[in-house]
């Protein structure tokens, strides 16, 4: 035991209300600062915070602002489209007005640009497609079926049999906040509900619905997790430590570390984003890990008869180095996220890693300080001589004595088994990739692309140059062939560009002629400037004339990037090979980002775990002062991640950035429990006992407090599996995999690679050490011997 | 794709002429001091109206600046022609001359005072006339700050008045009305209206949206008097708080009493106008 150690913890108890009142004076500075932040579950969050990519998006946002405004509800009905099907859209198509969405469009309000008899003359009308006053079963059905493949409508306001519609209304672009979002998506669900309607199946969707429930879903599965992971945690530690003073603050050491946290973030300006919101459940995770073995070495002293404050010096004396260990590996495995240079990612690895050495602090700080402060009870640890962790103990400790080849080559295989299913990973994103198949949004997000529509877009972002305006014949000559191009891709819904408004235009106005496009861009802008006329947003969707902005519009399905990766790549293609005759062209848009950022996530997977491990090795090297023991930790704490890899391949799991999350919570847990069998097994080798004796004085010691960690976290994680996001369930599922795997290298790889490695390691042991070991050899001989005969 | 836009009226340029003034005062201070708020608001916008009103005909060249943002600027040129109708039923003849692809296009609008108005459009490029069947009001004109419903002829019995009180515009002393569209699909909310005490001219408008908000404000200046009657700015500057844009327009070649018949606003002479 360091006397340092033990000097500084004896002065913090002398100190008790001094450490409290500090205590209490930095939770109460970290509450004003995180009462000033705020929740922004905003999408542009997950796209790249700079570079070229962003700034088109941004500019192209400025000129073209509805992609993310709109609420859609898609109707199938039983009934053949007529005056009934009418009627009832229009009633929910008031609920979208009544709700305060603007531009409401659906078959009796969006406009068609029609000649028509007026005063013995042929006039240009702008109308609705489908006029209340005209209306019959058979106008209806007429109109629909004389505009059913034009592309003003097709896959925006019916599927292409017509057999589904569709109603779409758009958020103010003032108030479209987290806020409006879901009080709209609140009160809309409301009064579709209301609306009774019977025969017709709807749904609603939108990336404004989706960013209203989805931060819904999420704060109902933290509810989940940290509601019931604590109980649970509690629970399951209550059956070990049978002490509800005690469990409480060694939980609660998680509580200060986020509010500090939070309160750094309110302080810079910052708000808690979808992957910051997760800060709590992993603090939780590394910090009760932590207080596991601080709990259980507590009581072992006091259960030798010491007084609680000699027991909290000892304990904390002991563990204080690998704890501090366990939170700076965790914390830089986190930190290395800043180098994927997504915004959003940045922040959660930074602060991740900032409330990680905080949870440290307190722990060391606080805790010991209540701990000492506890009412003393008798003390009852059968918990931690339960029959299956003597036995599991007893059997890592015979293998710690033995050391089997086999046993080391079985972890091995098993090893390069995960390595190669690993190298056999998919890698694949979708857009709505965090929710599980069983999900009612995600179900209804599917059920309309079955229905025949999309909801997310792929935009073409035209800015005009001194060549030429955009709506120059050229210029929409080459946007008919950039569509014709994309459209002939599955993946594609529909497209929507200048050229479909003017070519009904100009067939509405030179009646004699079939649809085409204009020979000249006088006669473009001649007859825009007649449509504005009589509708001042026409076409506005797709054209900004006087900012010489245009826009392509391509709706897709969400398929994943696999599919959407290289259609974008083709998109690139036909760019490079057939550019724009006037203007510049720059593919953008939400999915165009979203899929960047994922595929850029996933790029630097590699190098940031690469970087991470060689910063924990360097840790572990240091706190050895060995290069050998620094390597041999690294081990057991690759195993986990090396397991993981080949249960995703197993499991038919695609590599995504919310499994790459899932491999830094892994790594940490891994890495929290060699640190302590390795802390323990150091303070052995240097107290003079022989690396055998070591070995099975490390398991003996640490082991109990490691396969509580592993029940605590298994089944406090297992939780999430009830989860509807999938990176919930997957957090769940592979945590908990993830910490078995690690407490199986930890107890029984570890011990074999070490004996197994012996003369390597051997020159390390003391004189005293080697004499005890030769005894230890001398000993285990007449054993074998015993058994033997 | 955009709803359709509710029929309205773009009824020419004749309101941009309609910013006007007279002389004296009809209404007595005295009388006016003793009607409610609202007679006495609805007094002061009747006599600026008729004070703009008794031209005969008129021609004008417009050119008007519009400013984005970033204070970047495109230029359009117009000519104006406008026939008085009696009781509002104004004949007017647009004629684009820049931007260049839209150089020709004429605009002949027939203002009805009992139902929509007439309107038909020339397009040099199709070199043909096609009649319009309804328009809309609220859209921008031209790109411009300017909706149609700002630039068109604007009636008495579109809105409600209310008197609000004396300000000044640039020292000159003004009184304040605010006007309130009947027409529940006009763009506006209400309206704040600067009509300087001596010649019944308007200086400013404070535009306001359907929620109340401040949305544009117009400026006036540059008043001459031509005929020795009516006045008539030479600038006017539309500023949208809302989205930081602006627009100017210039007047020039202001000419009254030109001589223009009913034969000049006919459908048949559309082509000839530009």
């Amino acid at each position: 035991m360091n006397e340092r150690h033990e000097r500084y913890f004896r002065w913090l108890l002398a100190h008790r209300p001094t450490v409290l009142l500090a205590g209490a004076a930095v939770l109460t500075v970290a509450t004003i600062g995180a009462s000033r932040v705020s929740v922004d579950y905003t999408i542009e969050q997950l796209f790249p915070a700079r570079g070229e990519s962003r700034q088109t998006f941004d500019e192209y946002k400025k000129a073209f602002t509805k992609e993310d405004l709109r609420f859609s509800l898609v109707w199938r009905d039983s009934r053949a489209p007529g005056v009934a099907l009418f009627r009832d859209m229009q009633r929910a198509a008031h609920q979208f007005e009544a709700v305060g969405l603007r531009d409401v469009h659906w078959i009796g309000s969006v406009s068609v640009a029609e000649p028509e008899e007026l005063d013995g003359e042929r006039a240009l009308r702008i109308h609705p497609l489908i006029e209340q006053q005209s209306l019959t079963d058979e106008y209806v059905k007429q109109t629909l079926a004389r505009y059913r493949d034009d592309n003003l409508y097709r896959g925006y306001l019916w599927n292409a049999d017509q057999t589904s519609f569709a109603i779409h209304g758009y958020l103010d672009e003032g108030t479209a906040d987290d806020r409006s979002r879901r009080r709209i998506e609140e009160a809309l669900t409301g009064k579709l509900e209301a609306l009774e309607l019977e025969g017709v199946e709807t749904a609603l969707g939108g990336i404004p619905v989706f960013r209203s429930r989805l931060p819904k879903l999420l704060e109902s599965d933290q509810r989940l997790l940290l509601g019931g992971g604590f109980v649970l945690f509690f629970l399951i530690l209550l059956l070990f430590f049978r002490d509800v003073t005690q469990i409480v603050l060694c939980l609660a050491s998680a509580i200060p570390a986020y509010v500090v946290t939070i309160g750094v973030m309110g302080f810079l300006g910052m708000s808690i984003s979808v992957l910051t919101s997760f800060i709590p459940i992993i603090v939780l995770v590394v910090s009760v890990s932590d207080s596991i073995h601080l709990l259980a070495r507590f009581r072992g002293e006091r259960s030798r008869g010491r007084p609680a404050r000699d027991a909290v010096v000892r304990a904390f004396s002991h563990l204080v180095v690998p704890c501090f260990y366990t939170s700076i590996t965790t914390a830089v495995g986190f930190l290395s996220l800043v180098g994927t240079r997504i915004g959003i990612v940045m922040e959660f690895g930074a602060f991740t890693a900032l409330a990680i050495l905080t949870a440290f602090a307190f722990s060391m700080t606080a805790l010991p300080v209540l701990l000492s402060a506890a009412p003393a009870r008798r003390r009852n640890d059968r918990g931690l001589q339960l029959r299956w962790i003597e036995r599991t103990v007893e059997a890592a400790v015979y293998l710690a004595n033995r050391p089997s080849r086999a046993a080391m080559g079985a972890f091995l295989g098993v090893g390069l088994l995960g390595l190669g299913a690993g190298a056999n990973l998919r890698t694949n994103t979708l857009l709505m990739d965090d929710l599980r198949p069983r999900s009612t949004l995600l179900s209804d997000i599917r059920w309309i692309e079955e229905n025949g529509y999309g909801l997310f877009q792929v935009n073409l972002y035209l800015r005009e140059d001194e060549r030429g305006p955009l709506h120059d014949p050229e210029a929409l000559a080459w946007m008919r062939r950039f569509q014709e191009f994309v459209s002939q891709d599955p993946l594609v819904v529909s497209t929507l560009a200048l050229p479909d408004y003017i070519g009904q235009l100009r067939q509405a106005v030179v009646e004699d002629e079939g649809f085409s496009l204009p020979a000249t861009a006088e006669e473009t802008s001649q007859l825009l400037f007649m449509a504005e006329l009589q509708d001042p947003d026409f076409a506005r969707d797709v054209y900004h004339r006087d900012d010489g902005e245009a826009q392509v519009l391509v709706t897709v399905r969400d398929k994943g990037s696999v599919v959407i990766l290289p259609f974008l790549d083709r998109v690139d293609r036909f760019l490079a090979d057939d550019p724009p005759p006037l203007g510049t062209a720059r593919p953008t848009g939400t999915v165009y980002l979203l899929q960047s950022y994922q595929a850029r996530i996933l790029e630097s997977f590699g190098p940031s775990l690469l970087i991470a491990l060689v910063v924990i090795t360097g840790i572990l090297i240091y706190m050895f002062r060995s290069w050998k023991y620094g390597l041999v930790a690294l081990l057991p704490n690759l195993f986990p991640l090396v397991v993981l890899l080949g249960l995703m391949r197993l499991c038919s799991f695609d590599l995504k950035p919310s499994t790459i999350l899932v491999f830094s919570i892994a790594f940490g847990i891994a890495a929290d429990d060699t640190i302590h069998l390795l802390g323990r097994f150091k303070q052995a080798l240097r107290g003079g006992a022989c690396l055998k004796s070591a070995l099975v004085e490390s398991v003996r010691d640490a082991g109990p407090a490691i396969l509580m960690t592993t029940v605590v976290v298994g089944a406090g994680f297992s939780l999430l599996m009830a989860s509807q996001f999938e990176v919930l369930f997957l957090v769940g599922l592979m945590t908990a995999v993830s910490a078995l795997s690690a407490v199986a290298a930890d107890l029984f790889a570890f011990p074999s690679i070490i004996g197994a490695w012996r003369p390597v390691f051997a020159s390390r042991a003391t004189a005293r050490g080697r004499a005890q070991e030769a005894g230890e050899e001398g000993r285990s001989r007449r054993y074998r011997s015993r058994r033997a005969a | 794709m955009k709803e359709h836009g509710i029929p309205g009226g773009m009824r020419g340029l004749t309101f941009l002429m309609s910013i006007l003034t007279l002389g004296g005062s009809v209404v007595a201070p005295g009388t006016l001091v003793a009607q409610a708020r609202e007679d006495r608001g609805r007094a002061i916008a009747e006599e600026a109206d008729r004070r703009a009103r008794g031209y005969g005909d008129m021609e004008a060249r417009l050119t008007m600046v519009l400013r984005n943002r970033h204070g970047q600027e495109k230029t359009r040129r117009l000519t104006l022609r406008v026939l008085e109708g009696e009781g509002g039923d104004d004949k007017t003849l647009l004629v684009i001359d820049q931007p260049r692809d839209l150089q020709g296009t004429a605009l002949l609008t027939h203002s009805e005072s009992a139902g929509s108005d007439d309107q038909w459009l020339y397009l040099p490029a199709l070199k043909r006339v096609k009649r319009i069947a309804s328009s809309s009001q609220t859209g921008s004109f031209m790109g411009s700050e300017f909706s149609y419903e700002d630039i068109g002829s604007q009636k008495l019995d579109e809105y409600t008045y209310r008197f609000e009180g004396e300000d000044a515009v640039e020292d000159m002393a003004c009184r304040v009305i605010e006007r309130v569209p009947v027409d529940p699909d006009s763009g506006y909310g209400r309206q704040l209206v600067w009509i300087d005490r001596a010649e019944y001219r308007i200086l400013r408008i404070d535009y306001f949206d359907r929620e109340g908000e401040p949305l544009k404000t117009l400026l006036l200046n540059g008043f001459r008097r031509y005929e020795g009657r009516f006045w008539r700015p030479a600038e006017m500057e539309m500023a949208n708080h809302q989205t930081g844009k602006s627009t100017t327009i210039l007047w020039h070649e202001y000419r009254f009493g030109t001589g223009l018949t009913a034969v000049d606003f006919e459908r048949n002479r559309l082509h000839r106008a530009g």
